[in-house]
């Protein structure tokens, strides 16, 4: 018996549609991506989330609240929960995934959590949160994590939680990007951006503006920062 | 304080399009009445407009709403004395200040249930909807139906009473599971979206009519997640609304389907669309709404009308009309054959249906097309449907038709 790892691949928001193909197209293309992964037995959850420009990233800086309202730069367009014997099979799985050229699949280790895969069976909007570390280096982007891991370990229990996973270090991970003639892996990825997602949970809330105001008072938001994306029911 | 009234305006027309559902859900619980709720609601807002302008707009206006109306509902309780035995749904303290999501939902879905309900007549529940869930005004639904305000008054009065009388309220345990409630608010929701889709008088599409609709649905399809036809429905009526602003020219008259300008349907509106239908897809559901909503998104993900796929929507038609014989569905499937096999072969499929759809105009209009495509005289059809519409938009269309036959 193999041990078998969950890991969450992420796909990366490309920009918006512009014309009825396209959006016709990416339709297409999404629903064939879950097909594609539940044929291959090694989905256990996976979620599509409502373009960004829809979207509020909130933070702290010093004792001023943020909030921000999208469209944001290289953030989730849907999420694919995996489990595999390793990394190695998982960034295969990513590789075999039907998307297009200049796509992009992050693959990345879970390190601990589960997230409900009946969620959207249950009345009411679904709230994907991404957990955001901002630092210079990745120990301090580690300790950030900690820190937030510390403070909400015990915190997302409440009414309407649907789990979540914690994710290891970016390092730890692959970057598969696609291109006209292959999907290739890149090295990394990288703490390239200012802000690195480390998490991701799912909370019911009755909308945005409740979601905004619930992680407005989080400590994911006192020690960090939170992107908050209605999941589509698909 | 002259110049904070449009952006507080602003916010409450912000505040209630987006929560009006749920305050007035958990004030009908509170109140046990519709009218009670409603005022309770009224009341709060002319305390928002009286206390905002100078204490600044709080920062969850919707809870400080609801708290306030529940004081206002609370009070006219202890007024009211012995008459507050009568409120049976009086189920917890009033002046909690978040509901628990669960009751937030089952507040939502017991007032959709009320005001649909199936013992309602049709008028009653549509008007019912329409004031109590979006806040039309008497004075907007007398303009939306076309009638005196007095008479929209009293069909708004007649359907309170009604459940008043029969006590409809579903307070009684598992109110939710009353077979025939869902059909009843699906058919609601369906009938105020073609109010807005093809008003009988008047201008072609009532544009906010058709947005409230697809709105109602979407809280709707979120109420009741594992209905496929509550998808089903949403997914049709996003497909209607992306397509909606090109349905008329500059004039207001009709634009086919087959003429209509696609580089200007919402894209966003598509998008939500064809996740709605994946959903119902993926719940398995083939029923009418479903059904319908296949043949839109054929029609909205074409990418030109001749290019269309035919095949798909006679499939779907056949399906629709295997759910129950509609003249309507067959004259629409008459449409799509005469596109893939031709003229001829729509005519024939035409041809059973003269006698039932004889007072439709728009059998006449698709005979006319299609006579037109055979070189044939189009010009009675067109005339008897010409006589037969109400719909100015229409009218100028079939004119413009007849018009073109003359050059």
């Amino acid at each position: 018996m193999t041990a078998m790892t969950d890991y969450l691949l992420m796909i990366t928001e490309r920009p918006a549609a512009a014309t009825r193909a396209a959006v016709t197209e990416r339709a297409a293309t999404r629903a064939a991506v879950r097909t594609h992964l539940a044929a291959t037995g090694a989905l256990v959850d996976g979620g599509e989330l409502h373009p960004s420009a829809e979207s509020k990233r909130v933070r702290r800086t010093g004792e001023a609240l943020a909030v921000e309202a999208g469209p944001f730069d290289a953030t989730l367009e849907s999420y694919y929960l995996v489990r595999t014997p390793d990394l190695a099979a998982a960034t295969a799985l990513a590789k075999a995934l039907p998307l297009h050229p200049d796509d992009v699949v992050d693959v990345r280790p879970v390190m601990k959590g589960a997230i409900k895969a009946d969620k959207l069976d249950q009345p009411g909007k679904v709230f994907a949160f991404a957990v955001l570390g901002a630092a210079a280096d990745e120990p301090t982007w580690i300790q950030q994590m900690d820190r937030i891991d510390l403070a909400t370990h015990d915190k997302l229990a409440i009414p309407g939680g649907c789990g979540g996973v914690r994710l290891e270090a970016p390092t730890t991970g692959r970057r598969v990007a696609f291109d006209a003639s292959k999907a290739r892996v890149v090295d990394g990825p990288f703490l390239e951006c200012k802000e690195v997602i480390g998490g991701l949970f799912f909370l019911r809330m009755p909308s945005l503006e409740d979601a905004t105001r619930w992680a407005s008072a989080s400590p994911f938001v006192a020690l960090g920062g939170l992107e908050i994306r209605e999941l589509w029911r698909s | 304080m002259a110049e904070l009234t449009p952006s507080l305006a602003a916010v409450l027309h912000d505040v209630l399009g987006r929560e009006r559902s749920r305050i007035v859900g958990a004030l009908y619980r509170l109140c046990g009445g519709l009218d009670a709720a409603e005022e309770a609601l009224q009341e709060a807002l002319v305390a928002a407009l009286a206390t905002w302008p100078t204490d600044g707009v709080p920062d969850n206006p919707a809870a400080w709403l609801t708290t306030a109306a529940r004081r206002h509902a609370l009070d006219g309780r202890r007024r009211r004395g012995v008459a507050a035995a009568k409120a049976p749904m009086l189920m917890e303290d009033p002046m909690a200040a978040e509901d628990a999501l669960e009751t937030i939902h089952d507040d939502q879905l017991r007032l959709i249930f009320t005001c649909c309900h199936p013992a309602l007549p049709r008028d009653g529940q549509v008007a019912l909807t329409l004031k109590v869930i979006l806040g039309f005004t008497i004075e907007e639904l007398a303009r939306a139906f076309v009638c005196a305000e007095t008479t929209m008054a009293q069909r708004i009065v007649r359907a309170k009473r009604t459940i008043e009388d029969k006590q409809l309220a579903y307070a009684s345990p598992g109110w939710r599971e009353l077979p025939g409630r869902t059909t009843a608010v699906l058919e609601v929701l369906y009938l105020i979206f073609n109010e807005g889709h093809t008003a009988r008088t008047g201008a072609l599409a009532r544009l906010d009519l058709q947005a409230e609709a697809l709105r109602l649905a979407r809280l709707v399809s979120e109420l009741l997640p594992r209905e496929p036809e509550a998808s089903g429905l949403l997914a049709l009526m996003a497909f209607g609304v992306a397509r909606a602003a090109t349905r008329a020219d500059a004039e207001g008259v009709l634009v086919r389907l087959e003429d209509q300008d696609r580089d200007r349907w919402d894209l966003a509106r598509i998008e939500e669309g064809l996740f709605a239908l994946r959903r119902a897809r993926t719940l398995g559901g083939r029923g009418s709404y479903v059904l319908q909503a296949e043949i839109a998104a054929c029609h909205t993900t074409a990418p030109t009308w001749a290019a269309t796929d035919w095949d798909a929507i006679t499939r779907a038609y056949d399906e629709l009309l295997a759910l129950g014989n509609s003249p309507v569905v067959a004259l629409n499937r008459a449409v799509a054959i005469s596109m893939r096999e031709g003229a001829v072969a729509g005519l024939v499929e035409l041809a059973p249906l003269a006698e039932i759809l004889a007072r439709y105009h728009l059998f006449y209009a698709t005979r006319a097309e299609l006579l037109r495509r055979l070189g044939r005289d189009p010009r009675p059809d067109y005339e008897r449907a010409l006589a037969l519409t109400q719909n100015a938009s229409e009218q100028a269309f079939l004119r413009r038709q007849i018009a073109s036959l003359d050059s």
